[in-house]
């Protein structure tokens, strides 16, 4: 069905809360990239043999992944007049003690972690959950501020009526009935959002640029060419809660007066391809994409487009470049791309995460968003925390929240007793931060602060076991495998650093060597066209600045402290 | 040369304009690399030069000029599987395939990739067969995954 107005809206809502809060048992199974590398798949299988050969009727969901992907392949479990539960590393050998319990009306205990939402539902006392903390107190979800992900692992990403339940689609029907696109820019303005694939330009400047820029024909680019090694926050968006991606885009379209936009996905993501089309195909099937959007008379057509598995092209005039069928080289700017873009039309190029956070801004206005964050950097951050951790995954913190409790704190710290060596924040292109100096808030200004930066939010742990020698050869492999050529700072200069870089890890090399380093690096840092090159020099002239110790005992002794 | 298949490939996409690499997407999955003779006929169709779509297929990772094997095994060497030891299954798969990265056993099994990133940071180290992401690898995993193909 089309959602023409608000009836048809309510109607949706109405079936999505049947679907979420329903009268009769319900299992959901998170089955996106990392709960089907899990098993996920024969899971589900197994539950349906399963519930149809005792007959017995339970609603089978599935969900996207909630940013913990070793603890899938998970499951929700909704039992009537009960809390939602949450289980962990469900396997195919728990599921007939599962569908035996839920016959008997009682809870499942195996693999139970907490609960969801138990104030929210009208929950009779049960003794069995008694112990059983709620979702917001239990690690790794406690802390955390899930506005983006709070959907993701929850709802069935592929209903439109669950994600209307949520409250979704009522920005986006806000503004095309309400506002004026001009008035969307200002809340967006107020807001304060940043662009949170790295740069942390101020989204609302940049689309009031591009709603100025004249031009029968603009673009919005969704930039899902994830490629920092490390995050997976865009994928867990675009695979648990697609809808609000797209609700974002549409909002962006309205807003600069574009009526084409177009999601550059990472080639790596083969399941998310394929799935994130079939989301295309439901939204406009219920004209939340096409003409005539929410009945206001606006088209919108949403496309996607896969990448080739180049890095640079997650910069955004490589992009473009790789858009109009080219190779990804980056582009001299001026002209920016708000002005003379993909196909020289005004463009505006966002990340997925910074698209995601509009529809909330619209639905709640830009006001309650800044209240959220610090006083430069507003709004939450989803960080993945990855490396020697207790666990790894996505958190989704208010900026500003302190690094060291998110390491100890939240992920848990370190495991097997080991102690926190270092902790890159911003990785691929952040610096090593000494374990002494991890009393740091989490944003933009205060990272860079102390010559670090926040980057796209991918942290890795380190622990006493590892070599920064180690870890800056491995960075700077990918550097060179990834750098376009264009500019000679960073084909040449990046190179170089490479080659000098593995002669001491082999100990080839003396101390002058790392002079020589620094002086490439500082070349490529200033001189480079992109961020690509501009970029790679911090971590490895921090590196060898604030970890003597480790390239002392390379150069000397020829060893790795990873393997003395 | 497969004339029909290129046609159908080029007939899926309305418009040429911008869909290249699209379209060497689709050319890549049916013969599982570029083969010469079609990327000429593609050239001459699409009205687009053989360099141009000589220069794509050398940049971007996906696309390989030569065959590749029946199966593609991308090890993941991003950095959280570096640190868990992704290098250490790689080593593995090149031992037991006896191929170096990049490269088709001769049966034209196998074809060896390394990949930044998969985006299945918390189950480092992975890797990808075909289009199945496989978790928390040690090298006797690998071991026993490409026997089972």
């Amino acid at each position: 069905m089309k959602i023409k107005n608000m009836k048809d809206l309510d109607k949706v809502k109405e079936i999505g809360m049947k679907s979420l809060f329903p009268k009769g048992p319900q299992i959901r199974i998170s089955m996106s990239t990392c709960g089907l590398a899990l098993g996920a798949d024969d899971l589900f299988q197994k539950i349906t043999r399963e519930k149809d050969k005792k007959g017995i009727k339970i609603s089978l969901h599935q969900t996207g992944c909630s940013g913990f992907c070793n603890l899938e392949p998970m499951a929700i479990v909704k039992l009537p007049g009960k809390p939602a539960l949450l289980y962990t590393q469900v396997t195919v050998e728990n599921v007939e003690q599962i569908i035996r319990d839920i016959k008997k009306k009682k809870i499942p205990q195996k693999g139970l972690f907490c609960m969801i939402g138990s104030d929210s539902a009208a929950a009779k006392p049960d003794p069995v959950l008694n112990a059983v903390p709620d979702y917001r107190d239990a690690s790794p979800f406690k802390g955390q501020h899930r506005m983006l992900l709070g959907n993701c692992g929850i709802i069935d990403p592929l209903s439109v009526s669950e994600y209307v339940a949520m409250a979704g689609y009522s920005g986006l029907f806000k503004a095309l009935y309400q506002m004026r696109p001009e008035e969307v820019i200002k809340e967006v303005v107020e807001s304060g959002l940043r662009g949170r694939g790295g740069a942390w330009f101020p989204t609302g400047f940049k689309w009031d640029m591009a709603s100025k820029s004249s031009g029968d024909e603009k673009f919005v680019i969704c930039n899902a060419d994830e490629g920092d090694p490390g995050a997976y926050k865009d994928r867990t968006i675009m695979e648990g809660n697609p809808f609000k991606l797209f609700e974002g885009i549409v909002l962006a379209g309205y807003a600069i007066g574009s009526h084409h936009g177009i999601i550059y996905l990472r080639e790596e993501y083969h399941h998310t391809f394929g799935f994130l089309s079939n989301a295309i195909e439901i939204a406009k099937r219920f004209g939340l994409l096409g003409k005539n959007i929410l009945g206001s008379g606006f088209n919108f057509a949403l496309n996607i487009v896969r990448g080739g598995g180049s890095y640079v092209c997650g910069e955004e005039t490589a992009l473009m470049d790789s858009l109009e069928g080219e190779v990804g080289d980056p582009r001299l700017r001026p002209p920016f791309p708000i002005e003379k873009g993909l196909w020289a039309r005004p463009t505006i190029v966002n990340n997925v995460e910074t698209l995601s956070n509009v529809p909330l801004i619209i639905q709640n206005g830009g006001k309650w968003y800044k209240n959220i964050g610090t006083e430069k950097a507003k709004g939450t951050k989803i960080l993945s925390v990855i490396g020697n951790v207790k666990h790894p995954g996505l958190y989704e913190i208010p900026l500003g929240t302190n690094l060291k409790q998110v390491i100890f704190e939240m992920a848990g710290g370190p495991v097997n007793g080991k102690s926190i060596k270092a902790v890159q924040v911003g990785s691929p292109f952040g610096t090593f931060i000494p374990a002494d100096k991890l009393n740091v808030s989490l944003d933009p200004e205060s990272l860079r602060e102390i010559g670090s930066m926040i980057g796209s939010g991918v942290i890795v742990a380190l622990d006493q076991d590892a070599c920064i020698v180690d870890i800056l050869h491995h960075l700077l492999t990918f550097f060179v495998e990834e750098s376009c050529g264009k500019c000679v700072p960073c084909r040449e200069g990046v190179s170089r650093m490479e080659e000098l870089m593995i002669e001491i890890y082999n100990g080839r090399a003396g101390m002058n060597e790392l002079d020589i380093i620094n002086e490439l690096g500082e070349t490529a840092r200033d001189f480079s066209l992109c961020a690509l090159g501009g970029g790679a020099p911090a971590p490895i002239l921090n590196g060898i600045k604030d970890f003597k110790k480790d390239f002392e005992a390379h150069i000397k002794t020829g060893k790795c402290l990873r393997f003395s | 040369m497969e004339k029909e298949k290129i046609d159908h490939i080029i007939s899926k996409f309305p418009e040429t304009k911008g869909n290249l690499i699209g379209i060497l997407h689709e050319i890549q999955n049916e013969f599982r690399y570029l083969p010469e003779e079609e990327l000429r006929y593609l050239s001459r169709e699409i009205e687009v030069p053989m360099t141009q779509i000589y220069s794509i297929a050398n940049f971007y990772n996906r696309f390989s000029l030569t065959p590749t094997g029946e199966h593609e095994l991308c090890v993941c060497l991003g950095t959280a599987c570096h640190v868990k030891g992704g290098q250490n299954v790689l080593n593995q798969v090149k031992k037991d395939l006896k191929i170096n990265e990049e490269e088709t056993t001769e049966d034209m099994k196998f074809t060896l990739k390394v990949v930044r990133c998969l985006g299945a940071c918390s189950l480092a180290p992975a890797v990808m067969m075909d289009d199945e992401t496989h978790s928390n690898m040690t090298p006797d995993l690998v071991k026993e995954l490409i026997k089972s193909f």
